[in-house]
Order: structure tokens, then sequence, then C-alpha cells
């Protein structure tokens, strides 16, 4: 058993500890003031009583003190008695250890300063036209200057991006040649108000992806657990930003149920991507050669999806075959994409062309229709009888190698 | 009799008889379709208003009480869907025998299409102060006349109510899905 008394110590000391981790810095400067002034006085007491000596005042023995701690030591003033040396050397040994603990606080702050400086984090208010994305990838890096090519209207300084940043991340994000002006909220994606800072009302994209970071406790999450992620920022950005074309990234193809009901414009499969290509591979066709040629931002041959002339729309797959290389170029014609853009808006429009009719067995059929709408659905190749209707995007092959030969060859002739 | 006298010099005889046989072909007046001095008595109430292509000739949701009849070229009938987009709802030709406006000769009312020239138009309009004073001259000319439009109006009731059920089963369906 303990004593009552130690137990009311070892309590009280307990609490000073923790009293004194807290307030490090005042405990430091309190206590340097106290030792300062007690062996001051100290000294004084010994020396004063010796003819020889120099320090003769309770002034001339703080002014010594200070001298001594700092470790300036001028020496105009030094004590001669053994005691009186004793304390000296009790003083200069604090004082080296204190002052030391003052300058590492003081620098400490200095440096963190210039370091939060570095990683500035975003300015709201003067995004405008940029390009958002939720969330973090091992081979981020590469991903954004994929992006970059892909899009060359696209400056580094446009890309924000969300999400919970390591420190280490971020300064190494932040030495990249090209990348140092891309912009950061450091925080999690999940919370609205941390969209909210990446002002995603007024992006022109955002890109949601399946961020697979571990937590903090090092535990790698889910599958499922990040297509939630995915959905609940999804679902946030369909409140937050109505209007703005949002893709989301997406391991399980069930769940992409939950993101047409939050107005997710574009849909990616990863794992199911990967998983057809190299199905396709086994088959030794040979379709990973050609998908990779389309796909990488490095070869000349595109696959994209440019707008169609208001001319063309409303006419037959026949006519628009016929009238593109007229109205757009000598680019392939694969097929359309029927209604793309944001879904929201992409609805909208369905929603008052069903309208416009008298007759009621119609309306209700329209209606129907607008509620199975297919958002960004590819059409490849359709028989020449098909409708080519308003919202949707031709899919076309571009060949800039081949276009730029063309290009000689032409002036050859000439 | 004073409005009748007023208005017959209107009509020489031979656009009289080209009037006389459009009013046959017009349903509401099929009963009465051999009755010469009954359709006499009709375009002598009636006046013709001319229309330039393009101009209005009755406007969805203002009132009116003149019921119209298209005696040449031809007019679209436009409507509004709820969000304020107008659409072509149908295109009427002088020889359709086409009317409109024949609600108003019961009670002015708000009207429910955008009838607009396609080319220069004329009509045959006929208030609904006349019809009442022919009714009132004439009625046994003017029974079956009324009721040609009551079964107009109730054709139109009958068509409301379909929808109507049309409307219902896609509600229930609707929810019934989830």
């Amino acid at each position: 058993m303990i004593r009552p008394g130690l137990q009311v110590t070892i309590t009280r000391w307990v609490k000073t500890k923790h009293w004194v981790k807290a307030n490090l810095m005042v405990t430091v400067i309190f206590s340097l003031f106290v030792t300062w002034v007690a062996i001051s006085e100290g000294v004084y007491y010994f020396e004063d009583s010796v003819k020889d000596a120099n320090i003769h005042s309770m002034q001339d023995s703080l002014w010594w003190g200070i001298v001594t701690f700092l470790t300036v030591g001028y020496g105009d003033r030094y004590p001669v008695t053994v005691p009186g040396r004793f304390f000296a050397i009790l003083l200069m040994l604090f004082g080296v250890v204190t002052m030391s603990i003052v300058t590492a606080k003081i620098s400490t702050y200095f440096l963190e300063q210039a370091l939060a400086k570095g990683r500035k984090t975003v300015d709201t208010n003067k995004l405008k036209n940029h390009f958002v994305i939720c969330g973090w990838k091992e081979d981020m890096e590469d991903l954004l200057l994929h992006i970059l090519s892909g899009n060359p209207n696209l400056e580094p300084k446009d890309i924000v991006i969300v999400a919970p940043l390591s420190e280490a991340v971020v300064d190494s994000m932040k030495q990249h040649p090209i990348l140092a002006d891309v912009q950061m909220v450091i925080s999690d994606f999940i919370h609205e108000s941390n969209l909210r800072r990446a002002a995603p009302e007024r992006a022109r994209r955002i890109l949601i992806l399946a961020d697979q970071t571990p937590a903090a406790d090092g535990k790698m999450p889910s599958e499922s657990e990040v297509d939630a992620r995915t959905i609940m920022a999804a679902m946030t950005l369909s409140q937050i930003a109505r209007g703005t074309l949002v893709a989301a990234e997406i391991y399980d193809p069930k769940m992409d149920h939950y993101l047409k009901i939050a107005n997710v414009s574009e849909v990616i499969y990863t794992r199911e991507y990967s998983r057809l290509i190299l199905g396709n591979a086994t088959a030794g066709t040979g379709i990973a050669n050609v998908l990779y040629e389309i796909l990488s931002p490095q070869t000349k041959v595109k696959i994209v999806t440019t707008h169609i002339p208001e001319i063309l729309v409303g006419k037959t797959w026949n006519e628009v075959k016929r009238g593109w290389s007229e109205h757009v170029g000598s680019s392939l014609l694969l097929g359309v994409l029927e209604n793309t853009g944001n879904s929201d808006s992409v609805r909208q429009r369905a929603l008052r062309n069903a309208q416009k009719t008298a007759n009621m067995g119609d309306l209700v059929q329209n209606l129907k229709r607008v509620k199975s709408l297919q958002f960004n659905h590819p059409v490849f190749s359709p028989p020449n009888e098909y409708i080519v209707t308003e919202g949707s995007l031709a899919i076309v092959l571009e060949n800039n190698e081949g276009h730029s030969s063309y290009e000689r060859t032409g002036k050859e002739a000439a | 009799m004073s409005a009748l006298a007023k208005k017959q010099p209107n009509w020489g005889s031979a656009v009289a008889a080209k009037h006389e046989t459009l009013l046959q072909k017009i349903s509401l007046f099929t009963d009465i379709k051999d009755n010469h001095e009954a359709f006499m008595a009709l375009l002598a109430l009636m006046e013709e208003r001319h229309y330039k292509s393009g101009e209005e000739i009755i406007s969805e949701g203002e009132a009116g009480s003149d019921f119209f009849i298209l005696a040449k070229g031809s007019a679209s009938v436009f409507k509004k869907t709820q969000d304020g987009d107008i659409y072509k709802v149908a295109i009427l030709h002088e020889h359709m025998g086409a009317f409109f406006g024949e609600g108003g000769l019961l009670e002015s009312d708000t009207r429910t299409a955008t009838i607009r020239a396609e080319t220069a138009c004329d009509c045959l309009v006929l208030s609904k102060i006349d019809f009442e004073a022919f009714c009132n001259n004439n009625p046994a000319w003017a029974l079956p006349i009324l009721k040609r439009v009551s079964m107009a109006i109730l054709n139109r009731l009958k068509n409301m109510n379909r929808d109507l059920g049309l409307l219902y089963k896609a509600l229930v369906d609707e929810f019934a899905q989830r």
C-alpha cells in the first residue's frame, strides 16, 4: 500500500509534468529567470566578502550572470572563490541547455512558417474554370502529366487536388519541375466544407478517384469502402456543383447505379478495364496494342469525341457520314456518343422535348424514355437510317501523323 | 333582326354561294346541311377577316369569344408546354373544313392554343353575341348546331378522361417501381 501522502505527491508530480510538457517555453523561461537570479545572488554572497574579487554588488552579479548563461563571457566580471566558481559552473551548464531549447523553438517557428508558405493551400475565390481531382493515387504524378498532355489548354495551376496528403507528398509535388504549381486542398474530400474550398461549382470538370491511400493507422480501405466514399463525394457534388461535369472512378460496376443517381456523367471502371484487356490478350487478338496506341498520349493516333456541326444534327447517319468530310475534315468517323454533357442538363433538355406533344399517350411514352435515358451512351457505326440527335458528340479517330503527311503531299502536288 | 339587316349587304351572291359550300363542310353544321335559309342567316352574321402570313389569329391564354372558320390559306396550331416551350400540333388547310374557337360561342374563355397564319389567310368569324341573337331568332336551326357543339365538347371531355386514365396509370406505375 502506498501512503496517502505519497500518493498525493505522486499525483501532483504527474500533474505538474503534464503542465510542463504543455507549456514548455513558459517553464524554460521561468526557470531560467529563477536560476539566473538565485545563482547571481549566491555568487554575490560568496564573492562580496573577498577583497580581490570584482563582484561587489547585486547589479554586478546579475550582469555577470546574464553574460555567462548567454555564453558571451566578456570576462569584465568573474568569480574567484571556490563556491563562486562552483555556482558559475552550474549556471554555465544550465545556460547551455536552456538556451539551446529556446533557440530550437524559435528556429522551428520560422521554419514552419517558411514550409507553410511553400505548401500554400488553395485560394478558393480565385479558382475558375479549373479541374478538380478528388483523391490520390500512388502514380499520381504520372496521371497528372497525362491529364496535362491530354488537355493542352489546361495549365498545372488550373488543377486542384482535394486529398488528405502527407507533408512528404506535398513537398515532393512542390519540387516537381512541372507540377509545382498544382494547387492542393489538404483535407478529405468526403466533407462538404473541404470540397467547397476547391470551388467545384466553377470548375470545368471534376474527377473523383478511387483513392486507396491507407488511413492514418496504416489500414488499407477495402474496395467497397473506397467506392462508398466516391459515391458520397459524387452525391455531395451533385448538390453543391450542379451542372459541372463529374467523372468518377469505381471498382465495383454494380455501384454505378448510385453514381447515375448522383448525376455522374462518366464512370471509369478501372478494374473492369484491366480485366477486359487481359482477357482479350489471352485470345491473341492484339487488341491490347491497339488500345494502347489509341489511348496513350505519346502516340499520334487519338480517339476523341468532337462537336457535330449544327447542320448535321437531326440528319440520318448516312447523311452525316456523307457530310462529315465536307463540314469537318478527314478524321475517321466511328460513331456517336449520345446524351453527352452534364446528365442534369441532358435530362432537363430531354424532359422539355418530351413535353412537346398534345397527345397524352405520347407524353407518357416520351417521359418513360427520359427515365431510361443512357448518358454518354456510345453507338458505333449505327444503321444508315439512325437519326443523330441534339446533344450527341461524334466519336472520331484522329491521326495527327497522317494528317501532316497528307498536308505535305498536298504541298508537293501544288 | 336589325343586326341581320345591317350585315346582309356584305356578301355578293357568288361569294355567298361559295361560303355556303364551305359551311356545309363544317361538322358543326352537318345537321342543317340542306337548310339554305339557315346558312344564309348565319352568313349574314359572319364577317370575313384577312390575316397576313405569320400573323396570330388567336393566341393561347388570351380571352376570346369569336368562332373562326378557315376559308382560305393554311394555318398552324401551336401549344406551349408547362416549361414555356412552343411546339407545333397540327397544320390546318383551307379544304379541311377547319374551325377553331367554338368554345367561344358558348362563353368567353381563354384560348387553349395559338393559331398562326402560315400563308395569307381568310377566316369567317362569328361572334358570340351574334350567335346568341341567331339562336334566339331561330331556335329550330340553332338546336342542331348547339347539339353538335356540345358533342364536340363532350368528345373533348371523353379524350380528356382517357388521358387522365393514362396519366393515372403512368403515375401508379412510376410509384410501383420502387
